[in-house]
């Protein structure tokens, strides 16, 4: 790495959001003047900083390869993985680094995701069987069972959910939503993108379970489709399209239960 | 080590604040045009009611300068608001249906749908004009 550094001597200007809740009343912008180096992500800066500059600099990081969902920041406005953007799609503009938007500070760059993990469970994301679930009798047809009792699933059934199985958890969703921050309750793109992926799934008879949460004003009507979560999503999640769908099923169940009232009488 | 995570406020012009945010309040603001525009046609359904004097006078309030710039913001708002409505509306359809059909086939045949109805109703238009 420091040959690499020796080669040029160009530089690249990092400012980034500090918070230090021992001494700090509040984040202030600290500037670092790095080397540029091409190949560099910013998950390598970063890296950098904390090895040759300040070692107090804390933020998360884990596989480096947008898959675990650890180094979520605010990237020059945008939320954005800081293993997957490269200091050469800045340079020679100087970088601005903020912790993810609409979460508390713990640290710098780091974020107290408590409430997040609070939301995901809260659709109860797993396979609720027939025999586990409230109601009595299945609503959707049970798929068949194979010898040694596990659901068989064609492709094309898990084609219809698998989109929205590929969160990763990166919170960018939650940071790019601005009903997120005017409303701290609102479940969220991810954890309802979550229940629907549940909802979907042709194994699964836990629709009804789900549907005090995500129909809630906190749930699914709390978005106004501004969109902006799924330009975010490194995983193309679209998880705007998973609440707006919940939105037109629960008018239509809304519109059918005056129709035939005795349908919700369960 | 004491714990003392720091809350950010939401600044009250946030909606300034984002390229994203900015679109999606021009994209919502159609609704503000469409409304005064549709008070501004009930007007005008009132003044025929009223006899030709009023009628001319309606007539006569939309050259306005003022009122066609007015006409225009809302043409133009309308328009941005059909090409988004068309573009997110495949995203709301049910999974299945969307699987089954493909996003395209929805927008496409919602703006479709859009010029049919604008063709008539331009082509009834300008019967009546005629007629
Ligand atoms: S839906 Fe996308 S942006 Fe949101 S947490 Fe999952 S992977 Fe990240």
């Amino acid at each position: 790495m420091t040959d690499m550094i020796k080669t040029n001597d160009r530089t690249i200007t990092l400012e980034i959001l500090r918070y230090n809740p021992e001494s700090d009343e509040a984040p202030t912008f600290g500037t670092f003047e790095i080397p540029y180096v091409e190949d560099w992500s910013l998950l390598d800066a970063l890296e950098y900083i904390k090895d040759e500059m300040d070692s107090s600099l804390s933020y998360r990081w884990s596989c480096r390869m947008a898959v675990c969902g650890s180094c979520g920041m605010v990237i020059n406005g945008k939320p954005q993985l800081g293993c997957e953007t490269f200091l050469r799609s800045y340079y020679p503009e100087k970088m601005r680094i903020e912790p993810l938007a609409n979460f508390p500070i713990e640290r710098d760059l780091v974020v107290d995701s408590s409430d997040f993990i609070k939301k995901l469970e809260s659709v109860k994301p797993y396979i609720i069987d027939a025999v586990d679930a409230t109601k009595a009798a299945p609503k959707k047809k049970q798929p068949e069972k194979t010898s040694t009792g596990v659901y068989k699933q064609k492709p094309a059934e898990l084609g219809l959910y698998k989109q929205f199985s590929m969160c990763i958890n990166c919170m960018l969703c939650y940071s790019a939503c601005p009903q997120m921050g005017l409303n701290p309750l609102f479940t969220g793109p991810a954890a309802l993108a979550l229940g629907h992926r549940y909802n979907l799934d042709n194994r699964d008879q836990g629709a009804d379970e789900r549907t005090e949460v995500i129909q809630d004003k906190n749930g699914v009507w709390s978005c106004t489709f501004v969109g902006y979560c799924s330009e975010v999503c490194p995983k193309n999640v679209d998880p705007a399209a998973a609440i707006n769908q919940n939105k037109a099923q629960g008018a239509q169940d809304w519109a059918l239960s005056f129709l035939m009232p005795r349908k919700g009488d369960k | 080590m004491s714990r003392r995570p720091y809350v950010r406020p939401m600044p009250g012009n946030w909606f300034m604040k984002h390229p994203a945010y900015r679109f999606y309040m021009l994209r919502e603001s159609s609704c503000v045009f469409n409304l005064l525009y549709c008070i501004n046609l009930l007007n005008g359904l009132f003044k025929l009611a009223a006899g030709p004097d009023a009628w001319n006078a309606w007539m006569t309030m939309q050259g306005n300068p003022l009122m066609v710039v007015f006409a225009l913001v809302t043409l133009g708002l309308t328009l941005i608001h059909t090409i988004t409505f068309a573009n997110m509306a495949p995203r709301v359809a049910p999974q299945q249906v969307r699987k089954a059909v493909g996003d395209m086939p929805i927008r496409n045949g919602l703006l479709g749908g859009v010029v049919v109805v604008n063709i008539v109703i331009i082509a009834l238009a300008a019967m009546g004009g005629t007629a």
